[in-house]
């Protein structure tokens, strides 16, 4: 069961489902008149080769032990890191459309230095003073630039 | 840390939180949404009269883009807007016609309408060197071959492509459509010789005509087009086919008549600007104006003369 | 010659100077802003140009439209994000360089090849402009098919390692393309009701997703130290002879690939960089280089999509066609001047030509030398930026550029969307360049394969009446064998 978590094997499921589901749909779509291509005539193509690779990769691996697999570990601090700014990132976007771009964007760079800053132990504040600042910075950075050098503004 | 990111809130919300100070409008900048990608004739009126009315304003027009599906996202951002004057938009042809491509329901009563501010017709156009001097010509040989001659046009569903299929109706032939991405790619294709005719803006064939490279074989509008006197209308040939693509600017629904009133002057005033003529001119963009009321019975009337069409010709879509 | 001089003569005021300058300043940061295009800046530029006097306008727009290619790839080298849908290729060997500590030089040779590019490219508009545009108009659905053909075919050849992964990643490029109104019959695909899908899935945040959001998770798990010291090292920036003779001949070839599909309309800097960076490998004595840091590769990407420029310029000159969307643009501006592109524009207005062709010449040379600048300074400030600092910047810089290039949120949650599938591509030692070649070729193939078809009343056979497609087709076949056999692996 480890072996088949985000690996090789199931991407190549996935991609020959992704190609029977396409297949599905365009079963609705307007028929080809005659000769002349109509909307479904491309994904099909398309289709079936999602399909034939697809297997032919997942059948390649079933006994291959060069499989390339992703072994989620979240007690490895790198990891764990990386899920925290996914997380963090969802949120941002959330706080973006409700509370428009400024004081989200400055939270959202707190939040993620916070994560990633090499913290030493007797240095907590300084740390944190720093992050702050440059939070704010970067905000404002961008805020700027996009407004005033790109008139281009951002709510 | 709580206090430090009390203070952050504190100097944000005074950087960007807007005035609320209730005041004559416009107490802050405004926004207006452009339907289409920069580029455009849509993002071209949109900027042009934006840059015009902003002295007449007194505050300063943003002019964004939200292009996607036709020019639905962008239209169904604005009608969905706070009606308060401070995000207007600009509304084209396709307010009339999406609600009957059957995906969406953008229609003109979502708006408050400011004013038209454009128009362009359709025309059909031939290479410079084609046989087809005349739409006598044109038709005949299309009668003489059905379904042999091919006619680019803008894009499925499109102005130009209802443009098209108006004249095949009216004219009793029938034609290969082909359709381009855009009408200066199908302009493209009739220049090279890839398909036989187009039908497109008049603005867009304007300078291809001028160069020598295109031929107008007639404007699909009651008048004749005023930068190329010498084109015929199709009325005259004795074809009924009037297709012509308009746009202008509009409020979201509720907003105040007072506001619409302080929008429509000032861009009125922008519109009369004589540089803004120039450049409609330069462009091949009929300096059309409609006040509001008008403007909004007149895109009734256009959605109304659009419906049937795209029952015809099988347009609708699920 | 005398009227020549006379338009670089008269281009130096310091009102035009100034405009320029301005231009090629913000199209750098335009060019390395991922999300940010050459198209959007001088869109929004080109009203603040109507009140000035042509040259100064022209300035401004040209500069914009120069530097971006230039700025492109900067942020292609250092980050793996392409700044400009141009720029794809760069990352393909600009970034290994920067992780083997050749930053600098990636950086060095990129400018130079673009300013090499770029000037070759408006060698070819002052001489030959005529000729060459004649070559536009003979792309009709049958060439641009054949034209996507032949883009797709070097497919195995962005694969890397594994074909099977490399075709499986195209062909969802390929699928990610159909979504949305299709082309010819106006039929809803793929769309799942969202009306933000109704006109296609938005190109550019996939790519800043797949590339720069990705990297940046990439980075952070790697988070090894042996990465970090040798990327805060900036290393050299010019090349030496022996480099220099090394890539010329790459050079070359992408200056002529460049422009020739910058005169095609509707192909541009990202189509021409890739087809550019294919050839170059093919004709490279040290293949095996290509994609793990090659100063070629790099070379061939960066030169061929400035090389473009002069291409679009000309087809968009004497033929009042627009190249690109760029030159769609400024023909717009030039005629709210008064100056009608096309045939005329060369008898009556040839000091306006030539004043384009100084502007050009000129803002290629600023652009060289603010790059060359720019390296020494802003790139070693890059590379210092501590990754608690630069992640979440790019990070951030990936998520506003995707939502200011169409105003839309929607764009942010594609982007991050594929920002963790292009993580989890990676991982799986999946190649991301397929991807990106399915998404810039897929409806350029299907639409114009079935306007051929409609044109050609469903007759494959009518393919022979034209050449251009024929010698298309017979290149894209001998592409996929010569890959093909050279495969390491399935």
């Amino acid at each position: 069961m480890k072996r088949f978590f985000l690996s090789d094997l199931l991407a190549g499921l996935l991609f020959s489902l992704l190609g029977f589901y396409i297949l599905f749909e365009i079963a609705y779509f307007p028929v080809d008149e005659g000769n002349i291509p109509g909307p479904r005539y491309w994904p099909r193509l398309i289709a079936l080769g999602l399909i034939l690779f697809g297997l032919w990769l997942a059948g390649s691996k079933i006994y291959s032990r060069r499989m390339t697999a992703i072994k989620p570990n979240l007690h490895h601090p790198h990891q764990r890191q990386v899920l925290t700014i996914l997380v963090m990132t969802i949120f941002y976007i959330l706080l973006w459309s409700l509370f428009g771009f400024f004081i989200p964007t400055v939270l959202f760079l707190l939040g993620t230095m916070f994560v990633l800053f090499p913290f030493q132990p007797k240095q907590k504040v300084r740390g944190s003073i720093r992050i702050s600042i440059y939070s704010l910075l970067i905000a404002l950075f961008v805020y700027g630039s996009f407004y005033l050098g790109l008139h281009v503004p951002l709510n | 840390m709580v206090y430090r990111v009390g203070l952050f809130l504190a100097v944000g919300i005074g950087l960007l939180a807007p005035v609320f100070a209730v005041e004559k409008y416009p107490t802050r900048e405004i926004t207006l949404v452009v339907q289409s990608a920069p580029g455009g004739g849509s993002d071209f009126t949109s900027r042009t009269i934006a840059k015009a009315a902003e002295k007449y304003l007194g505050q300063k027009i943003n002019v964004i883009n939200k292009p996607g599906a036709s020019g639905a996202i962008g239209m169904g951002f604005v009608a969905n807007a706070k009606p308060d004057g401070y995000t207007i938009g600009y509304v084209p042809v396709e307010l009339s016609l999406l609600k009957h491509q059957g995906y969406n329901n953008i229609a003109p009563d979502k708006f408050e309408m400011i004013m038209q501010a454009v128009s362009v017709p359709a025309a059909l156009s031939v290479r410079a060197d084609s046989p087809y001097q005349t739409i006598e010509d044109f038709i005949a040989d299309a009668k003489e071959k059905p379904g042999k001659i091919s006619v680019g046009n803008s894009g499925v569903g499109s102005i130009w492509h209802l443009g098209a299929l108006s004249l095949e109706k009216e004219a009793q032939i029938q034609c290969k459509h082909i359709p381009f991405d855009g009408a200066a790619p199908a302009l493209v294709a009739v220049m090279g010789g890839h398909v036989d005719a187009a039908v497109t803006g008049a603005a867009e064939a304007l300078s291809h005509v001028q160069s020598g490279k295109l031929r107008l074989l007639g404007v699909l509008d009651k008048r004749r087009f005023s930068l190329l006197k010498k084109v015929p209308t199709m009325k005259e040939r004795g074809l009924n086919a009037q297709i012509v693509a308009w746009g202008g600017f509009a409020a979201p629904k509720g907003t105040d008549p007072e506001i619409i009133k302080v929008l429509h002057s000032a861009f009125k005033k922008g519109f009369e600007e004589k540089w803004v003529k120039e450049a409609y001119q330069a462009r091949g963009f009929g300096h059309a104006y409609r006040k509001g009321l008008d403007f909004t019975e007149f895109a009734n009337e256009q959605s109304q003369f659009f419906e049937p069409l795209f029952a015809r010709f099988g347009l609708r879509r699920k | 010659m005398d009227a020549i001089l006379q338009a670089f003569v008269s281009l130096f005021q310091i009102s035009n100077l100034l405009m320029l300058l301005a231009g090629v300043f913000l199209g750098m940061l335009i060019g390395a802003l991922p999300g940010l295009t050459a198209t959007m800046g001088v869109a929004i530029f080109t009203p603040l140009t109507f009140f000035a006097p042509p040259e100064q306008g022209l300035c401004l727009l040209l500069g914009i439209y120069t530097a971006a290619m230039f700025g492109g790839a900067i942020s292609a080298i250092l980050i793996n994000t392409p700044g400009t849908p141009a720029a794809i290729a760069t990352t393909l060997d600009g970034y290994p360089m920067a992780k083997k500590g050749e930053a600098g030089l990636a950086l060095g040779l990129s400018a130079l090849g673009s300013a090499g590019g770029g000037l070759f490219s408006v060698l070819v508009l002052a001489l030959i402009a005529f000729p060459m545009a004649r070559f536009a108009l003979q792309f009709g659905p049958a060439e641009f098919f054949s034209l996507a053909v032949f883009g797709l075919s070097m497919m195995i050849a962005v694969s890397g390692g594994s074909i099977m992964k490399g075709l499986l990643l195209g062909l969802l490029g390929l699928f990610l393309a159909t979504i949305g109104i299709d082309p010819i019959h106006g039929f809803n695909r793929f769309t799942f009701g969202i009306k933000e899908l109704v006109g296609g899935v938005s190109f550019i945040p996939i790519l800043v997703g797949l590339f720069g959001m990705s990297e940046v998770l990439n980075r952070i798990l790697e988070g090894s130290l042996q990465d970090k010291v040798l990327r805060s090292k900036l290393g050299r920036v010019f090349p030496t002879k022996a480099e220099i003779k090394r890539v010329t001949p790459a050079f070359w070839l992408s200056s002529v690939i460049g422009v020739i599909v910058g005169v095609i309309p509707a192909a541009g800097g990202d189509i021409a960089s890739l087809i550019s960076w294919e050839q170059a490998k093919r004709f490279s004595k040290k293949k095996e280089e290509f994609g793990k840091g090659s100063m070629e590769g790099l070379v061939a990407a960066e030169t061929a999509n400035n090389a473009v420029i002069g291409g679009e310029m000309a087809t968009m000159l004497t033929l009042g066609i627009p190249g690109d969307a760029v030159t769609a643009i400024l023909i717009g501006s030039l005629m709210m001047w008064g100056l009608k592109p096309g045939p005329l524009l060369f008898q009556d207005h040839i000091d306006l030509v030539y004043q384009i062709i100084a502007i050009l010449t000129v803002a290629t040379l600023f652009s060289l030398v603010i790059s060359l600048y720019r390296i020494q300074t802003l790139g070693k400030w890059i590379l210092k930026l501590p990754d608690y600092i630069l992640n979440p910047l790019v990070l951030l810089l990936c998520l506003v550029g995707s939502y200011a290039i169409n105003n839309s949120l929607f764009d942010v949650w594609i982007m991050f969307g594929f920002g963790v599938l292009g993580f989890v591509f990676r991982k799986l030692k999946f190649p991301l360049g397929p991807i990106v070649l399915g998404l810039i070729l897929g409806s350029m193939a299907e639409a114009n394969l079935r306007r051929f078809l409609i044109l050609a009343d469903g007759n494959w056979f009518q393919f022979v009446f034209h050449p251009i497609a024929l010698t298309l087709f017979v290149l894209s076949s001998l592409a996929l064998l010569s890959s093909f056999k050279k495969a390491p692996s399935l």
